[in-house]
């Protein structure tokens, strides 16, 4: 009480509130910049060793928690007992069962240890191609004496991806990874081995963002397979991928993607430096990532954009996004993410641009009806009655005559019992939800409006608000609306129109003080930034010839001055 | 730590004065236009505005002279460190003045036609609360809402005036120069101060990156203003006759209470609340944030926050001092005839008093 009395009544001067915020550059107004690998990279005391040793290395953060021991004397010793001792600990066998360490000799002579993870890497791969080539003499005829594990790499293994490690930091994370560590007696180094084969789930169709035409595949919880997926249809060797485990405990593998010379190196440098600063036990998968990393928490609207696509996380990088996606999730996040971005849908770009247009209006409607239209109603019922003309007034009137709650009792009641129907359709597995969804909402509706509990004009309502709702393509923005609805029927309830318009405006100068990833969160409309025709109204794919300079890319230009050349250059026949 | 106010462009710029300059008319300026000049409402306003045109030019010079600076840094630099704060205080005093005038006649028109139940001190609290957060969010906030708003109320604007085509007669606009064309010269000089929150811009030039987009912002928002004030106060003499649009208290409400297409398309005023409210917290909170903006500079405040809190109650408190309408319309009246003391006698005096000093400095050189 005390505390908060002396908060109260005293200045304490606020911490610099000046986040990250991305800039015009010295740059700016040619069309494409050039830029250099260098300004990818991290400057100042962020930049550590691995960062350097090439942009498809796996790369580690130097941390100070249960590691610090390794790190203190974390090499690789000559001594195979000294190392097999040293696994015990790290790895605290032989109580933790799910760890293999295989003792067996070389070529029947040189003691050797391989270390895995049981269920993490393919077995096959490890009793057909590693042990039995390194116990059989026979692969060792030509060896006359020097570096063995060489030898090894360059005569036994018949596996694509060999490594050698020194530094059992390095080796331990791999070890997690699902690939095998081989220690040889004598060798200072161990040798990693590509062996990763863990269950997976194949590649699915998209199941929250369904399109008729386009693409049918979507993510899955496999990494690899994810990265996969976006290399093949951007093949591009300017698409550099950099993996930065998170969490302290878990060590999940994140992977940030850009493409160079397109993405901003600032954005770069940013999520990397974000995403290294996370200081957190346990990170789950994108999700919580996303609120890790995320510029303002308290603030409703979502701050990055979410896909199971690989096709729209694609569409993403080619616009000069980052692109996030973690081990363990079937989802990509786009940073930053502008409000008008979180409105369009990879069908978008797939439909001739009428069609898209059209769609994204009709989405536009059901944005502004999911937000407003319940809050409406109220305010007009309850204060501009004059506004509502005679006839449908008097019908109004009458099929509330029997309704004993007042209007915003009946709304709410009638908001809430939607809710929860949505909410367990969601819950109940298949079949059963989607069923219980219609189900339940036709004879809720149906039954509320028999027994006067609720007017028939108040299901309408309440059905269309609901429905515009389901036409929001992100799952979070959608989340953000129908909760701030209820501040908007409130507010209406109030202060009728008055209290509406206030309220709407309090939520849209919330929204234009945010910013994502140092971008203006309704960015190009405000702040107005040259964009790519494409922001509510598609024009034509040959007509989008630049990209948004919201998000600063080095290279705007997206097409050339005449992208269908075969229209101008008077051929066609005949 | 220096205050800052961010950084914002020319668009955003443009639209805040636009429409801090033309909220007005839509309350009861328009009515007292009509009963001085007659149905030269329209004309009188567009030399109100080449005025502070003018006025806006010359303290231009003054920005380019001190360039990087502010009017509150130059006023400084000019009269001395007391002189210069004084005159910074007098336009930070201009500018609360109108945010209270404004908002107390907001809330009279909120009052008299969309809630009449409603005690005016709830409106007042409500209005209130709004600008809090929005003062909170800073001007670059502030900015970008007008720019993001602009689009609706404008597009609201224009389908008001299209809706009340039917309502319009030609011959209403006839006497032409209303009550004499040398009336309606005097009066629109006298009013300029219609425009006066132009005068905004020299206090965030900071913000705007550099002089040619103050300039190029400042004409901009003068010319918009212009014709937005202008066209709304031809359409109402069009609508109105002169004796009848000068009984009116919100005439351009007035004018889309009439509209009427059939039976279902009738009494849509409501719907064009949008733009009044939207409009008005725009003016009013810019005109309060900039007036606090100023005086936190001149005292060499770090931070403005806390101030809001005690500002804002001291706004809601002055709104509700007037006893009535009729007492609000004539301070209304007395602030655009003299408001012109308060926001172009500062910058104009800072630069006559440069000037004059120029000359002294190259005559002793000489």
């Amino acid at each position: 009480m005390k505390a908060f009395l002396s908060k109260l009544m005293t200045y304490k001067r606020p911490a610099s509130e000046e986040g990250y915020e991305l800039l015009e550059e010295d740059r700016e107004g040619k069309e494409v910049e050039t830029v250099s690998r260098e300004e990818y990279k991290d400057a100042g005391p962020n930049e550590n060793d691995a960062a350097r040793k090439g942009r498809e290395a796996v790369r580690f953060r130097g941390e100070k928690d249960d590691y610090h021991r390794i790190n203190e004397n974390g090499c690789v010793s000559k001594i195979i007992g000294i190392n097999k001792s040293r696994l015990n600990d790290i790895f605290s066998l032989p109580q933790n069962q799910d760890v293999v360490v295989r003792e067996f000799n070389i070529a029947r002579k040189t003691k050797a240890v391989l270390v895995f993870v049981d269920g993490m890497a393919d077995k096959t791969v490890i009793n057909q191609f590693v042990l039995p080539k390194l116990m059989e003499p026979v692969y060792f005829t030509d060896f006359s004496g020097g570096d063995l594990l060489e030898y090894i790499c360059e005569n036994v293994l018949p596996v694509t991806q060999l490594t050698k490690m020194s530094d059992y930091k390095s080796i331990v994370v791999q070890i997690l990874n699902g690939l095998s560590a081989l220690f040889i007696d004598g060798c200072t180094e161990a040798l990693l081995i590509e062996s990763r084969g863990f269950e997976k789930r194949n590649i699915d169709r998209p199941v929250t963002e369904q399109v008729v035409r386009g693409s049918q595949e979507a993510f899955t919880e496999n990494l690899r397979t994810n990265l996969t997926l976006l290399r093949r249809i951007i093949k591009n060797q300017k698409l550099i991928t950099e993996i930065i485990p998170v969490g302290k405990t878990n060590k999940i593998n994140s992977a940030i993607l850009y493409i160079e010379g397109i993405t901003n190196p600032g954005i770069v440098r940013e999520v990397r430096r974000r995403i290294k600063n996370i200081d957190i036990d346990f990170v789950e998968g994108n999700g919580m990532l996303e609120q890790l990393i995320e510029d303002k928490p308290f603030m409703i609207f979502p701050q990055v954009v979410s896909t199971e696509r690989p096709d729209r996380a694609a569409s993403f990088l080619m616009e000069g996004q980052a692109v996030i996606i973690t081990e363990g999730c079937p989802f990509a996040m786009a940073a930053p993410a502008s409000f008008f971005r979180l409105f369009h849908s990879s069908e978008d770009a797939s439909l001739r641009w009428q069609y898209g247009t059209f769609l994204r209006l009709i989405r536009l409607v059901g944005v502004v009806s999911a937000l407003l239209l319940p809050g409406l109603y109220v305010a007009l019922s309850l204060y501009h009655i004059e506004l509502i003309p005679t006839p449908l007034l008097q019908s109004i009137i009458r099929t509330r005559a029997n309704v004993p709650f007042p209007t915003i009792i009946e709304l709410l009641l009638m908001e809430i019992s939607f809710e929860l129907i949505r909410e367990a359709g969601v819950r109940i597995p298949g079949v059963i939800g989607q069923t219980i969804g219609i189900i339940g909402a036709l004879i809720l509706g149906q039954v509320a409006v028999s027994a006067g509990i609720a007017s028939p004009m108040l299901i309408i309502i309440v059905a269309i608000t609901g429905l515009g709702s389901f036409t929001i393509p992100n799952f979070s923005m959608a989340i953000s609306i129908r909760v701030l609805r209820y501040f908007i029927i409130v507010a209406g309830a109030i202060a009728g129109f008055y209290g509406v318009f206030l309220a709407l405006s309090v939520i849209l100068a919330l929204g234009c003080n945010m910013k994502s990833f140092g971008v203006p969160f309704f960015s190009p409309i405000a702040p107005k930034t040259k964009a790519n025709p494409d922001v509510i109204v598609r024009r034509p794919v040959y007509d989008q010839k630049i990209r948004s300079d919201a998000f600063n890319a080095p290279n705007r230009k997206r097409a050339g001055r005449a992208p269908r050349k075969w229209a101008n250059d008077g051929g066609g026949g005949a | 730590m220096m205050l800052k106010e961010g950084r914002f462009g020319v668009q955003e710029t443009v639209c805040l004065l636009a429409i801090t300059i033309s909220a007005k008319v839509f309350f009861s300026s328009p009515t007292y236009v009509v009963q001085i000049v007659g149905s030269t409402g329209w004309l009188m306003t567009l030399i109100s505005a080449a005025v502070t045109g003018a006025v806006f030019l010359s303290v231009y010079t003054l920005i380019r002279l001190f360039p990087n600076k502010n009017i509150m840094d130059i006023h400084s630099a000019v009269c001395g460190k007391t002189a210069g704060s004084l005159l910074s205080l007098i336009l930070s005093a201009g500018l609360m003045l109108t945010a209270v005038i404004n908002l107390r006649e907001f809330t009279e028109v909120m009052n008299v036609y969309v809630l009449p139940s409603s005690p005016p001190i709830f409106i007042i609290y409500m209005f209130i609360a709004v600008l809090i957060v929005f003062s909170y969010l800073g001007l670059e906030t502030i900015a970008r809402f007008s720019k993001l708003m602009a689009y609706v109320l404008l597009a609201g604007f224009i389908f008001l005036i299209v809706l009340g085509i039917k309502n319009y007669d030609i011959n209403n606009i006839f006497p032409f120069w209303g009550h004499g064309f040398n009336r309606t010269i005097i009066n629109g000089v006298k009013r300029s101060s219609a425009y006066g929150e132009l005068m905004i811009i020299f206090v965030i030039a900071k913000s705007l990156q550099g002089k040619e987009h103050i300039k190029k912002a400042g004409i901009l928002s003068l010319i918009y203003s212009g014709l937005i004030i202008s066209a709304s106060l031809l359409l109402f003499s069009m609508t109105f006759p002169y004796y009848v649009g000068q009984e009116i208290t919100a005439p351009i409400y007035l004018s889309s209470s009439i509209i009427e297409y059939g039976v279902f398309f009738q009494r849509i005023e409501s719907l064009f609340l949008i733009i009044w409210i939207v409009c008005s917290l725009i003016s009013i909170t810019a005109s309060f944030y900039i007036s606090l903006y100023i005086n936190a500079y001149v005292l060499k405040l770090d931070d403005k926050k806390p101030l809001i809190i005690p500002y804002a109650v001291i706004l809601a408190v002055a709104a509700l001092l007037p006893g009535n309408i009729i007492q609000t319309l004539n301070i209304v009246e007395n602030l655009r005839e003299y408001g012109w003391i308060l926001f172009f006698i500062p910058p104009l005096a800072t630069l006559f008093v440069a000037k004059a000093r120029r000359m002294l400095r190259s005559d002793r050189h000489a």
